[in-house]
């Protein structure tokens, strides 16, 4: 008797111990956050219906150099959006777009999201520069029953998880390594390419996929070892690489980590023995290359003026998108973010328009079904909810005539009609 | 009425006529192989898969898994008590599923903190699971033939070391994390249920001796005294006071540390020596195979020529190997890899069979409850181990390696002091060694 007692207690204990475990689940992801600032653009609108767009992206931390612009580029897209005209429930509407900031941390992602959803009751969220950001706004749309639609992040690092709401346009590892291949082809290396990558989602799918990819592609991959974000002594990966005796880099690193690690090289004198590097993430933009300094650095394009697209909203060229960046902003050279930008708002105008309706059902079908052209390139969402963007190989030049950087395209195979503006040149 | 099974010394030799016994072995095996993949060797697919849901660096988890280990040492605590009061059938079955519910929310975390709360539900119950009550399951049903049985239910260390990876990171790949866990989570919770349905505490709930025995050898060589109390007579004052109860929770902690060290470390070390992460985990699962037959070699070892003589031989094997594999000469680093991989199942052999040798079957959970806890404390020790050694070397694992070595000579020395039949009635029994167990009955007091 006093044992089946025990043996009644332990199995209401453990019931008892599971129906906790569920209530914590349960509770962790209703937890408090803290509130920040979001700023609203509303549309002089009179009669016409508003739409609330969420825009979640990085204002401010590391990444704060891929939402450069961003805010006053998304605004003239929307502009052009509303100008082409969206109807909802067979009425004119139009966007009205409220902006918060991820600070580059996927925390504040989740909090910027939520505040978005339950304060500013949005209708549909957007949100782009890295997985840091549009991982964790993905996440909450999920859970909240909100359609997202996110561009610029690595196509594995945003489908990490099942996505009904939440839909992507990016690139894959295999069309970067692709790329990368371009530059390893011209520069006169033995084949042993060495990857670099830290401790993290990025790192782990670069070095994952590398090894096949280089043998495949006639080349030996070689692991120098894993090193931890914002690592700054790289003496084992660089005895590693001596070891193994690569004359290619290649791999995934910010762009402090990349200085760092370049500086070792140097001071070590591995660096005579290299041929080439290819690297993604740390040299995407000017303010980068600047910070590095080193010339001859290749790199992933995601776009710029040359991209021979146009968007089915406007019929707007990359050329003529790149001329309308500079009379937004002043600026001459013109970021890969600004394509992803206006292909972001090109995409929810699609989505609304084939959806005719604010219900999530109805927004998540006409995004699924979604099949446009955009400035970045054709739209098709695949079973995964991501759509797979060309790339083209760019290689980093000091100009020693005007004093500034140039990225030169040293292939563009990925895109059809598009022609490399310079050929490879040595490190 | 016990069968009678028909070998002529009694099947007191046989290493493979268990009759029923089979079901316990099969089952520890099983538990060991979701305890290793849940908690162990699964992290190098887990980890990097929550962690990029989740947005947060490998590294975070992996402090939180270590985190999970040390609350594992307090679930020893009080499962080894439950142990005691409802047996290892019902407990392994509820732990089972309570790692089952748990590993879901590790695939399904929304936040650090509740992956921190899940890994450690699943740390805790599947490795009580494992080691608690199939610690007690062993000592039960196979007390003098508990070294090559171990052996058998140790192998599950090693096919989990060789098959869990690729077979989660194929579900994930197809089902991301937070489907990917969903058929591990179903199978442990199968497990459970066929645990808590079929299996049974003692040998006797299905009619045969322990060790699968005649019933003359079990009258004339097993202690039939052992029914007075559940707990052999031993108190855990009385249990902490005895050198060999210390010196067998140091001692198999110390070869754990040894173990768990470096193969945690396994894949990059072999990165550090120039092999690319593929080739890395494809040697970490050549070595588990190779291991599986290791295993079964050292519990007959652990058999014929006692615990305390293999647990000194395997010491002193683990140190040649891992000097050779710190030499960085690519000949010692394959023979060492060699002999590392013989080696896996080795130690979680020694956390059962020293204890079983030196207190006997008689109130093993008792034992046990007191041991595991002391064990998993000095074991946990090899993540700080690591982390030190790492930390002051510049991130070179072969440095921590030549600690693990020198920690297992100190071990072999160690072990030299066990007397490793000090307390064991059915050996005493066995060797007719009357005084001896008189003596026994007097230090418990009866």
């Amino acid at each position: 008797m006093k044992k089946k007692i025990m043996k009644i207690s332990a199995l209401l204990m453990s019931g008892l111990l599971a129906i906790s475990l569920a209530g914590f689940c349960g509770n962790t992801a209703v937890r408090a956050e803290e509130a920040s600032s979001a700023s609203e653009a509303e549309p002089s609108s009179g009669d016409t219906q508003v739409i609330k767009v969420g825009f979640v992206y990085p204002k401010t931390g590391v990444y704060a150099s891929f939402g450069e612009y961003t805010e006053e580029f998304t605004n003239f897209a929307v502009d052009k959006a509303n100008e082409a005209g969206i109807q909802i429930n067979g009425s004119s509407a139009k966007i009205s777009l409220i902006t918060a900031d991820s600070q580059s941390d996927p925390r504040e992602a989740e909090a910027a999201a939520k505040r978005l959803i339950e304060e500013k009751n949005v209708d549909i969220m957007i949100t782009s520069k890295t997985a840091d950001t549009t991982v964790p706004v993905s996440k909450i749309c999920e859970k909240k029953g909100v359609v997202c639609l996110s561009v610029d992040t690595p196509d594995e690092a945003w489908a990490v998880r099942p996505h009904k709401y939440s839909f992507h346009a990016g690139f894959n590892t295999e069309s970067e390594l692709t790329c990368f291949k371009a530059a390893w082809d011209e520069c006169g290396s033995s084949g042993r390419i060495g990857v670099l990558h830290a401790n993290d989602t990025e790192g782990s799918i670069m070095i994952n996929a590398a090894p096949d990819f280089a043998e495949a592609n006639g080349y030996t991959a070689y692991d120098p070892g894993v090193y931890q974000p914002g690592q700054t002594d790289f003496s084992n990966v660089i005895r590693n690489l001596k070891n193994q005796k690569v004359d290619i880099l290649t791999g995934v690193m910010t762009t402090d980590e990349f200085k760092n690690f370049y500086e070792q090289l140097e001071e070590d004198g591995y660096l005579s023995e290299i041929k080439c590097i290819t690297i993604a993430k740390a040299a995407l933009f000017e303010r980068d290359i600047e910070n590095i300094d080193v010339s001859g650095l290749c790199t992933e394009v995601w776009w710029n003026e040359d991209f021979p697209f146009a968007s089915s909203m406007d019929g707007m060229t990359s050329e003529e998108l790149a001329a309308q960046f500079e009379s937004v902003t002043g600026k001459t050279m013109i970021p890969a973010t600004a394509g992803y930008d206006y292909a972001n708002i090109e995409i929810l105008y699609a989505v609304l328009n084939a959806a005719g309706s604010l219900d999530a059902s109805a927004l998540a079908a006409a995004a699924k079904n979604l099949e446009i052209n955009t400035v970045i390139g054709p739209i098709k969402y695949n079973e995964h909810n991501y759509s797979e963007q060309p790339l083209a190989t760019g290689q980093w030049i000091y100009d020693t005539a005007s004093l500034g950087w140039k990225q030169e395209i040293i292939n563009a195979d990925q895109i059809e009609g598009m022609e490399p503006t310079g050929s490879y040149q040595p490190l | 009425m016990a069968k009678k099974p028909k070998v002529d010394d009694g099947n007191k030799s046989s290493v493979v006529n268990f009759g029923p016994g089979w079901f316990p072995i099969i089952y520890c095996l099983l538990m060991f192989w979701f305890y290793v993949g849940m908690c162990n060797d699964g992290s190098n697919v887990t980890v990097p898969a929550v962690a990029a849901a989740l947005r947060v660096e490998n590294a975070t988890l992996l402090t939180m898994n270590s985190i999970a280990g040390l609350v594992g040492v307090v679930f020893f605590i009080l499962l080894g008590q439950l142990n005691r009061k409802i047996g290892p059938r019902w407990l392994s079955g509820i732990l089972c599923i309570l790692a089952g519910v748990g590993y879901y929310g590790v695939g399904n975390a929304s936040s650090v903190g509740m992956y921190l709360v899940c890994m450690c539900v699943v740390t805790g119950s599947i490795m009580s699971a494992g080691y608690i009550c199939g610690g007690a399951l062993v000592a039960q049903w196979f007390p003098k033939k508990k070294g090559v049985v171990m052996g058998y239910t140790t192998m599950g260390h090693n096919l989990a070391s060789a098959m869990y990876c690729p077979i989660l990171a194929f579900l994930i790949a197809r089902f991301y994390i937070t489907g990917g866990v969903v058929p591990i989570v179903i199978g442990v919770i199968i497990l459970g249920i066929v645990g808590m349905i079929f299996l049974r505490n003692t040998p006797q709930e299905r009619h045969i001796n322990p060790d699968n025995v005649s019933d003359e050898v079990f009258k004339a060589e097993y202690d039939m005294d052992d029914n007075d109390d559940d707990d052999g007579g031993w108190t855990v004052k009385n249990l902490l006071s005895k050198k060999e109860l210390w010196l067998a929770a140091i001692t198999t902690g110390l070869f754990q540390i040894c173990s768990v060290g470096v193969m945690s470390q396994l894949v990059l070390r072999n990165q550090e020596l120039g092999f690319s992460a593929n080739t890395a985990m494809l040697i970490m699962t050549v070595l588990a195979l190779v291991g599986v037959g290791g295993s079964f070699l050292i519990g007959v070892l652990d058999d014929r020529l006692g615990t305390k003589r293999t647990m000194i031989g395997f010491g002193i094997w683990y140190a040649v190997a891992l000097v050779l594999n710190f030499t960085n000469i690519m000949p010692c680093v394959y023979i060492s890899l060699f002999m590392i991989a013989l080696g896996i199942g080795g130690s979680a052999n020694f956390t059962t069979s020293l204890p079983t040798a030196i207190f006997g079957r008689q109130g093993f959970s008792k034992v046990n409850s007191v041991i595991f806890p002391i064990q998993g404390a000095v074991t946990a020790m090899q993540f700080l181990i690591n982390a030190i050694v790492q930390n002051a070397t510049g991130g070179q694992i072969r440095y921590a390696y030549l600690v693990f070595m020198a920690v297992a000579l100190v071990n072999v020395f160690l072990v030299t002091k066990v007397d490793d039949h000090r307390y064991n009635r059915d050996y005493h029994v066995q060797n007719g060694n009357t005084q001896r167990l008189a003596e026994i009955e007097a230090e418990l007091g009866k």
